[in-house]
């Protein structure tokens, strides 16, 4: 474990945009290597994870879109089994979230959608549409069902992505877990 | 529905790219010279490899022989290994 001491902007600045802290340490080599990684897993995420199909219904052709599997629907008054808050209950049906979450910046649209949801709204956000906003259980179950498992896959590498940068923060924070005998022996 | 490639399979292409990533950002949290992380990275992407692969025969294997005595059988099997593995990094 590394004893330089704790660097919290730059874990702040790693937790915004992944691997941001790293290169305003000077580490810019890992800093740069982070942030592709990571955004390479996430939005690779989000591309699999949205997709639009168009289903006959008679002679009308109907059209669902799902923009992204990154957000936080709003279901505490459906399923709420805890009796949790409202936020706790809405993470508890959709626990990936938690794990999204910390990418940072690229997933707060989907807390600004989920703040100002309104189901009963057909538009989404003026300056963001639909873009990580809950979509409909119709447009769900629509893309689900015509589309093959990608979706499934999709949740994994936006996970993933959040989870490997709650890492990348304390690299930021507190430096590498293990550093080499010989940068140990130069101290 | 989106797909990186077109008519690809997901274990040639999303898996191996997910185990890439996935072995590079962790080693590169464990170390700070490029050495030590890419051979930290190689080690986890194989361990990775075979931890999926192993999966993938087990559930192979029940889909076609599916009882519960080779489900436990499977895991027991697993469980021996990863623990003569920790045993033997120990020992080491």
């Amino acid at each position: 474990m590394s004893d330089r001491p704790s660097d919290p902007v730059a874990a702040v600045l790693s937790y915004l945009i992944p691997g941001l802290g790293q290169i305003y340490q000077g580490r810019i080599g890992k800093g740069v290597l982070f942030f592709v990684c990571i955004y390479t897993l996430f939005f690779i995420g989000v591309y699999l994870g949205s997709g639009t199909v168009h289903i006959k219904h008679g002679d009308e052709v109907e059209t669902y879109t799902v923009s992204s599997n990154v957000y936080l629907p709003d279901t505490h008054d459906q399923n709420n089994p805890f009796n949790l808050p409202r936020l706790a209950a809405n993470l508890y049906n959709r626990p990936q979230f938690a794990g999204q979450f910390w990418v940072g910046i690229a997933a707060w649209p989907a807390v600004w959608q989920y703040v100002n949801y309104d189901r009963r709204q057909e538009q989404g956000d003026p300056l963001l549409g639909n873009f990580e906003r809950t979509p409909s259980e119709a447009a769900l179950n629509a893309v689900h069902t015509s589309g093959d498992k990608l979706l499934e896959l999709a949740w994994v590498f936006t996970v993933v992505a959040g989870v490997l940068n709650v890492m990348v923060i304390y690299d930021a924070l507190a430096g590498p877990a293990f550093l080499s005998t010989d940068t140990e022996e130069n101290k | 529905m989106h797909t990186l490639l077109p008519g690809h399979n997901i274990y040639f292409v999303e898996l191996p790219l997910l185990i890439v990533l996935i072995s590079l950002v962790y080693s590169a949290t464990r170390f700070e010279e490029w050495g030590a992380i890419l051979y930290e990275a190689v080690r986890w992407g194989l361990r990775l490899a075979l931890f999926l692969i192993a999966i993938g025969i087990v559930l192979y294997v029940l889909h076609y022989f599916n009882s519960v005595v080779l489900a436990l059988l499977a895991s027991l099997i697993l469980a021996t290994c990863f623990i003569a593995l920790n045993v033997r990094q120990r020992a080491t």
